[in-house]
């Protein structure tokens, strides 16, 4: 038996998404799946955002946490493409519209993560102390200058954490070294014991979980940690303790 | 610049009532052990490169079953994949003799193109040996599943009533691999063989749900099958009978698959169905 500890989602997206069938990608779907698995928040980016209407996709996940603020967490998604709107809209989401992380996605936008158009966001992250979420950071060099120089800014590697815990790893030394970098747990499958593996590499208080629901079943992305051999004060850690860190608060709901 | 108190800040600190599930104790264990599972979906034995931390006999297998709350196991033998299916399939049944929670699948190819014995009389041995369900790797074996090339086996399956797990080896969502043409005409040609796929998930769904709904015997196993609600969507949509719990256990991690069935919203017996009772019922179908 395990203790039941506070499950917060530090990856989900809301909505449609073309490029795969996303069979229930609506908010009140999302919270069935919650509610069955007992997670208490998840952290959103939602898929138009990250693909189309950057503006009108953040529109959208705030006019969730809105509704549902206690169950659903605010990414604003940063598009590289559109330099002039970056902090224009990095200012709205934050200023107005509640969002308490940023994410990057360096694959759909198809800009490298040391381009120069991603520095005022990693500024603004390190001057607001706030959760990075990126997909896709290039090589040790680039995630290894950021980190360094944006020590404020908490960077989240999202999928890292499907390393098979054999081939090389070098972004891993980061995460188990750099006090400001973390690994995600989002994929699709997971190799055996490969999340024992990964802890024992870079510490349970370095892994965080997320589960790229609904994209992904979170019940799934929850077993494998939940029926790991992990201990309790790991699994605590790595299903919210940590990303509840990162939201600088004590508890969630926040106050409460 | 760093962000000013806004309307927005103070609404995230509102209360709202206990969130389910939170603080408290579940034993998830215990929920996976009331229910009847039978992994579709494992092996055993030395592989190139194994998974570190992993398991290589049957015994262990047993033990990590035992660790999840799995009660029985369709397995095939490492050394039927990556070497030789005969000799592969004899070290199976002799490996697992004094396993009864261990259930054999053979590895097979097309046998008529080894020239050494037709489909018929293999399938035929296969059944009298107590094997009750085959499995093949189409792509990683080199053939097609196509009815010029597979027909023979799958009629003589067919015939048996055995099921037949087709495996294109899909390591990603997003890989476009398998000959979906010829998926539709192996269940066209053979509407009663219960065709079971393999490791299929989220990036295939307008594939699969479009074949699921032409072929009532297509099934899927479900150590890949991670769509959001997917297990809920497809009890609902075909019925709980379409899908056989499995883990590809050591290959990936059991607790996944585990977790999805056992937290699903589905009935409890179509979560029955789900973690075992489909699988038994049709190895039972294929000895009676």
């Amino acid at each position: 038996m395990r203790n039941v500890p506070l499950i917060l989602d530090a990856h989900g997206h809301l909505g449609d998404w073309s490029r795969s069938a996303v069979l229930h990608g609506a908010a009140e779907d999302m919270l069935v799946s919650m509610d069955a698995a007992g997670i208490a928040a998840t952290a959103l980016s939602s898929f138009q955002a990250l693909e189309t209407d950057f503006r009108a996709g953040n529109d959208m996940v705030a006019a969730t946490v809105a509704r549902y603020p206690n169950r659903f967490i605010g990414y604003a998604t940063a598009n590289p493409n559109y330099p002039d709107s970056l902090l224009p809209e990095l200012e709205r989401c934050f200023g107005e519209l509640g969002m308490r992380g940023i994410k990057i996605h360096t694959d759909i936008h198809r800009y490298p993560f040391s381009g120069p158009n991603y520095q005022p966001v990693l500024q603004f992250a390190h001057e607001n102390e706030l959760p990075v979420l990126i997909h896709g950071v290039g090589g040790y060099e680039d995630l290894s200058a950021a980190s360094e120089r944006y020590e404020q800014a908490n960077l989240i590697i999202a999928h890292l954490g499907r390393w098979d815990g054999i081939k090389d790893e070098p972004l891993l030394d980061l995460v188990a070294t750099r006090h400001n970098v973390y690994c995600d747990l989002a994929i699709s499958v997971g190799d055996y014991r490969g999340f024992e593996r990964l802890v024992a590499r870079v510490g349970a208080e370095k892994v965080i979980w997320g589960s790229d629901s609904p994209l992904h079943e979170p019940r799934a992305e929850l077993g494998r940690v939940w029926f790991s051999t992990c201990s309790d004060a790991e699994v605590s850690l790595v299903l919210g303790g940590n990303f509840l860190r990162l939201l600088k608060l004590d508890t969630w709901p926040p106050g409460g | 610049m760093r962000i000013a108190d806004s309307p927005a800040a103070s609404l995230q600190g509102q209360r709202s009532l206990p969130v389910r599930g939170c603080c408290s104790t579940r034993d998830l264990h215990l929920e996976a052990a009331a229910l009847p599972f039978f992994d579709a979906n494992c092996f055993f034995g030395r592989v190139s490169r194994p998974q570190p931390g992993s398991f290589e006999t049957a015994s262990d297998l047993l033990a990590e079953m035992d660790r999840l709350g799995i009660g029985e196991a369709l397995t095939y033998h490492a050394e039927a994949r990556w070497h030789s299916p005969d000799y592969g399939n004899a070290l199976l049944l002799t490996d697992i003799a004094s396993e009864p929670r261990l259930h054999p699948c053979w590895v097979l190819t097309p046998p008529e193109t080894a020239g050494k014995v037709t489909s018929a009389h293999l399938v035929e041995t296969m059944i009298q040996r107590g094997v009750g369900a085959v499995r093949v790797f189409p792509r990683e074996h080199r053939f097609s599943i196509s009815e010029w090339c597979l027909g023979p086996l799958a009629a003589a399956l067919e015939a048996a009533g055995a099921p037949l797990f087709v495996d294109f080896g899909r390591r990603h969502w997003g890989e476009d691999i398998v000959p979906w043409d010829e998926v539709d005409g192996l269940c066209q040609a053979h509407p009663e063989l219960p065709v079971v796929l393999v490791h299929e998930s989220f990036g295939s769904l307008h594939y699969l749900f479009a074949l699921m709904s032409r072929h009532p015997r297509l099934m899927i196993e479900t150590s890949y099958f991670v769509p959001h609600q997917g297990l809920e969507e497809v009890c609902s949509r075909f019925g709980a009978e379409r899908l056989l719990f499995g883990t590809s256990m050591p290959m990936w991690d059991g607790g996944a698959p585990l977790g999805n069935v056992v937290m699903s919203t589905v009935s409890a017996e179509d979560k029955r169905r789900i973690a075992g009772d489909n699988l038994r019922r049709l190895l039972a179908e294929a000895q009676g």
